[in-house]
């Protein structure tokens, strides 16, 4: 409290922190960098544990001997899929397959509508604006013997993978053979969901919702005739082959949601124990552990994931159960040519442990973290470790928050010196220039060189350039759609109209400085500091609400945005500033952590050309996805980015171009005229 | 009601500025728009918006016991008053999209409640000057107020009131604190006019309302027996005010009789009084009470209920001490403490005191806090849904994040009273001691809050 009712040592805070402002931001941020980058290091990390008892893994024997099971349904499966031509998913061929296990079978039908129609449908259909999916879900339940169907756990697989055209006929496979396997035992506590769903994502949501009784109005599904309790855990199971050489683990879900680590542990320690190999974004754990090169692979483990995170789309359908508070991860079974490798035997005996360890649970997973960073599967980074190198990133905006807050008050022409007294200037001698000048304009001239007389910064002057740019963004997170719509109209493709809205407005509102710096907003050096300050202090909230919902996509905004909105001014190196401010733009922003994801996962390297076209229709595809899941599944990081990032870097972007209006030139014509 | 005495003050007819047409059409307009749009289903169950006592949904609740003939007090569902109950039972039936416009209302006429306010204060603020002016320091003309002050704060009030994301959200959830504010208004408005009846009527229907204004007879009562005072120096002081407590004890008595009439029972009393003072129901809010009473053990539960509801309502005595000179502000300070101090607080709540906040903006310049306190407030708004929907619906966060939240809502609302109160002193210090008063060697002096 001495700060705060104590003038003196106030006095002596705000001193310290205006003398040494720049130093000490540069060292905050180059601290915070460094300690963040720093926890991929093994002695900066901890080793992950099992936080929640009941797991109690690898305890039991495994029991799984009905690969052939697999294999023989898996070949059936394929067989199936050659004949019919990749055509609809062969729903009673699938019943039969649980029915003659006798479990519970039930299927559901949906049609999604998707307001975007995507590029092949579009082909196919003209100018078809909305697109309907019908699909068609079909489940089985195992019902446990030991309690009354009060709670379940899922064991998922889509049935193909819609976007590289995979099909994913092995992993039914092994959910057939575990479920004969599972249903001869007699220790189940838990109900057993084996769900095989149509059209990835939007199939799982339509389960999903209907499951809870959720609505959408973009959704219409057919419901549930069988039901079991609520679900503790979900599993989802991609496989490549029948022989895979390594289990991927995919844990980001809907914005950048991630499951209990405890489940993810269970999942890498039971792999471990069959010695399957596990890699988190096909990254290979390193041995030894330590040293340069691990910490490299490491660190670039780590980054994937907060790029993968960042991005708020789901990587596998695990991804939708979280947003129900339903722990899950996705296994995907990757063959990889020149590695040994792994049949159904030891998979299945991987997901009976899994299984029955979840079976042990007796609540819902609620210990270890829910927010963590993994540089490798047996490493984690907890919310505790990777805060404090946020703060002190924040910290950078907070000091140049404090520091403008002790110059606003002042008549101090020391920060921005020199030019912008020459606009107060400027105003005040045009007004004695051309005297007959319409007397509002003079009477302004007059009251802002009051103000900075009076040295106060013009709070009112925020209001329109705040709305200004809140309106911009308002119109970029709605434009995508009435783009479309108009675009329909026109016979514009679908696509390139949405485009068009998503990016439209960006280069639309570059032209903003323009518009509000004429004389109306003509303002003296203390307001401009208002402004920054203000800006400032709405990045620092959006930043650290972003990183409260999605650490990945706070980190990745602040580590790139908060150098270069601290360093904007007025005036001064106006192109190099631009040229700074362009780049970390939301859309600069994508265009780079697009390259880096490809820089990270891309071996090949074409040449600069090819390069470049490839990371232009990535960054395209992901606008569209971006776009297309916040309607479809409810992503919010386009809307987060169009309505808060977007005027908030506006914002600073009016500021860099502030002087515009009132060049100096002009003025000493002026000075010399008169 | 607020129209009236404008006119008799006021005869010869004045246009409505262009201002406060802006005002009234934009923030009409956006509860309007935010009513009809998809949102305010969402806004509804906010808990930010609406506590157990002010939320729609337990209004639509009660409503419904009502038309099945079963009490809503019986139940533990409904904590409104009676007379509230009954006036949207009324509206219900005669027509349903009455209640919408009803709210609109409620809020068009708290605003105009507040212009008042701010034009009655200003006056008082500047009768008061005129009359203490003589012992002032000659130096601290500059401090002096000024009379266009009458013009630009009060439009600035309603602007503050009527242009308040808070206000317009908690208007479109039907939120139940805008009548709350409407009644808080109404004796602000009737205390500052001083006339005893109607000023202990309106604290009598404020308190009957929100049980918390019940400590507004304290300052209101100074207000009156000053008054008097004035205009006839013999009158005395304490008969004045136990005046005016016994006709606020009349006023307050006779409204509760009223319930009581309506379903002839006293449970009402038990489910809004006895629920306000007690806070039974824990589920989080934005005060302070839900969190340490989850914690608590329960054979300590009524201690900290005491001291807690205490804490709320205790600062009235040393503020009526050291602001003895000044009920208004004391008035005013008290509903920003109700505001933070109750045991269901809303954001509706504080926007209130938010908008009488530029009444006193002649001490702004002694406020040393005020850029924290902003900041502070608008992260706790911005970050209090998200680590709510954390918390809740993803069940990744718990509820210390979001209790963080509401402990900074809660602080920042302290720090911005108690920086209040010191810029209040400190321009009182400095119109008796000059601007810039030195010490003994000739030092500028140092102010300090300990």
């Amino acid at each position: 409290m001495g700060l705060l009712s104590d003038p003196k040592s106030r006095e002596r805070f705000s001193r310290i922190a205006a003398k040494y402002n720049s130093p000490l931001c540069v060292l905050a941020y180059v601290v915070g960098v460094v300690w963040f980058l720093a926890l991929a290091y093994k002695p900066f990390n901890h080793r992950t544990y099992f936080s929640e008892n009941a797991l109690l893994p690898g305890l039991v024997e495994g029991k799984f001997r009905t690969e052939n099971v697999a294999t023989r349904i898996s070949q059936a499966m394929k067989d199936i899929k050659d004949v019919s031509k990749d055509g609809p998913m062969p729903v009673a061929w699938i019943v039969n397959q649980f029915r003659g296990l006798g479990l519970d079978t039930y299927t559901q039908e949906y049609i999604q509508t998707i307001p975007v129609p995507s590029a092949r449908q579009s082909e196919e259909q003209g100018k078809e604006m909305f697109v309907q999916l019908n699909g068609t879900n079909v489940y089985a339940i195992l019902r446990a013997p030991r309690t009354a169907s009060t709670e379940a756990i899922v064991l998922s697989a889509p049935y193909k993978h819609y976007l590289n055209m995979d099909h994913n006929n092995h992993a039914f496979g092994l959910m057939i053979a575990l479920a004969s396997h599972f249903r001869k035992s007699s220790y189940w506590s838990k109900d057993i969901i084996f769900l095989l769903v149509d059209y990835d994502e939007i199939g799982m949501e339509a389960w999903l919702q209907e499951y809870h009784y959720t609505k959408s109005p973009l959704l219409k599904s057919s419901p549930l005739h069988g039901r079991s309790g609520s679900i503790q855990a979900a599993i989802n199971l991609e496989l490549h082959s029948d022989q895979v050489s390594h289990f991927n683990v995919k844990l980001e879900g809907l914005n950048g949601l991630l499951p209990n680590l405890d489940l993810v542990n269970l999942v890498v320690q039971l792999c471990g124990r069959e010695r399957i190999t596990v890699k988190l974004h096909q990254q290979r754990d390193t041995f030894p552990s330590e040293g340069w090169p691990a910490f490299q692979q490491n660190l670039k483990t780590m980054s994937l994931m907060m790029l993968h995170q960042a991005t708020g789309m789901p990587n596998g359908l695990h991804g939708l159960f979280l947003r129900y508070h339903i722990e899950a991860v996705t296994l995907e079974g990757v063959l990889e040519p020149g590695r040994s490798t792994t049949g159904f035997y030891r998979m299945g005996r991987v997901l009976e442990g899994v299984f029955r360890s979840l079976n042990n649970l007796l609540e819902r997973f609620h210990q270890s973290f829910f927010f963590y960073l993994l540089p490798a599967s047996d490493r984690y980074v907890s919310i505790g470790m990777y805060m404090p190198p946020f703060g002190l990133i924040l910290l950078v905006t907070a000091l140049k928050i404090s520091f403008w807050a002790v110059y606003i008050g002042t008549p101090d022409p020391d920060p921005w010196d020199g030019e912008e007294n020459v606009v107060i200037e400027h105003i005040h001698s045009k007004k004695t220039g051309d005297g007959q000048g319409d007397n509002t304009d003079s009477k302004r001239g007059v009251t802002k060189i009051r103000t900075q007389n009076y040295s106060d910064g013009d709070v009112w002057s925020l209001v329109p350039v705040v709305s200004c740019c809140q309106v911009a963004g308002f119109i970029a997170s709605i434009s995508p759609m009435v783009m479309t719509g108009l675009g329909h109209l026109f016979g514009t493709r679908p696509y390139q109209a949405l485009i068009t809205g998503a990016t439209g407005m960006f280069f639309a509102s570059l032209f903003m400085p323009k518009c509000i710096t004429r004389n109306r907003l003509a303002c003296t050096v203390n307001t401009l500091r208002l402004w920054k300050c203000a800006a400032l202090v709405l990045q620092a909230i959006i930043l650290a609400a972003t990183a409260a919902a999605n650490f990945s996509l706070g980190m990745l905004l602040a580590v790139t945005m908060v150098p270069v909105c601290a360093m904007v001014r007025p005036g001064k190196l106006r192109f190099l500033q631009a040229v700074l401010m362009l780049l970390v733009s939301p859309l600069g922003l994508l265009v780079i952590y697009t390259g880096l994801y490809l820089l990270l996962t891309e071996t090949e390297y074409h040449g600069v050309v090819p390069s470049a076209m490839h990371l232009c229709t990535v960054v395209y595809y992901n606008i569209l996805s971006g776009v297309i899941h916040g309607y479809v599944l409810g992503t919010w990081q386009y809307t987060l980015l169009a309505l808060a990032v977007f005027p908030n870097w506006l914002f600073f972007w009016c500021i860099v171009f502030k002087k515009r209006d009132v060049p100096v030139v002009e003025n000493k014509e002026e000075k010399k005229t008169s | 009601m607020s129209a009236e005495p404008r006119a008799e003050q006021r005869p010869q007819f004045r246009p409505v500025p262009k201002a406060l047409k802006y005002i009234f059409g934009l923030g009409l307009g956006a509860r309007a728009v935010l009513m009809s749009s998809h949102l305010a289903g969402w806004l509804q169950d906010r808990l930010e918006l609406a506590s157990p006592v002010t939320s729609w949904t337990r209004m639509t609740e009660g409503l419904s016991l009502l038309d099945h003939g079963i009490s809503p007090y019986e139940g533990d569902m409904f904590h409104e008053t009676p007379l509230v109950l009954m006036l949207f039972y009324c509206l219900s039936k005669i027509w349903g999209g009455l209640i919408p416009i009803f709210f609109l209302l409620v809020d068009l006429v708290t605003g105009c409640l507040v212009h008042e306010v701010g034009t009655n204060v200003c006056r008082h603020l500047l009768e008061k000057q005129g009359r203490h002016v003589k012992s002032y320091s000659t130096d601290s003309l500059s401090l002096l107020l000024t009379g266009k002050q009458l013009n630009s704060v009060p439009r600035l009030m309603l602007g503050a009131y009527l242009l308040n994301p808070l206000t317009i959200a908690s208007c479109a959830a039907y939120s139940t604190t805008g009548l709350h504010n409407l009644v808080i208004a109404g004796a602000l408005l009737a205390a500052v006019q001083g006339n005893r009846l109607l000023a202990t009527l309106a604290t009598a229907v404020a308190s009957y309302q929100c049980v918390y204004p019940e400590i507004f007879i304290i300052p209101v009562a100074m207000y009156i027996a000053q008054r008097e005072q004035q205009v006839n120096p013999k009158e005395d002081y304490v008969t004045s005010v136990l005046h005016t407590l016994l006709s606020y004890a009349l006023w307050l008595s006779s409204l509760l009789f009223l319930s009581f009439l309506c379903f002839l029972s006293w449970d009402f009393f038990s489910a809004t009084v006895g629920f306000v003072m007690l806070a039974p129901d824990l589920t989080p809010n934005m005060g302070l009470f839900w969190y340490f009473f989850t914690e608590m053990f329960e054979h300590f539960r009524i201690f900290f209920l005491c001291v807690f509801q205490l804490n709320a309502v205790f600062y009235v005595i040393p503020l009526a001490v050291k602001l003895r000179d000044h009920p208004m502000f004391h008035l005013h300070l008290l509903v920003g403490l109700t505001a933070v101090f109750k045991s269901y607080p809303t954001f509706g709540d504080a926007a209130l005191f938010l908008s009488l906040l530029p009444v006193w903006g002649h001490c702004f310049k002694y406020m040393r806090n005020l850029f924290l306190v902003v900041c502070m407030w608008l992260y706790s708004i911005v970050l209090a849904p998200v680590l709510w929907h954390l918390w809740i619906y993803y069940g990744s966060a718990n509820a210390n994040f979001f209790y963080a939240v509401t402990l900074a809502y809660a602080t920042a609302q302290i720090f911005l009273l108690t920086d209040l109160l010191y810029a209040f002193l400190r321009r009182e210090f400095h119109l008796r001691h000059g601007p810039a008063p030195k010490e003994g060697q000739g030092m500028p002096i140092l102010m300090n809050l300990k």
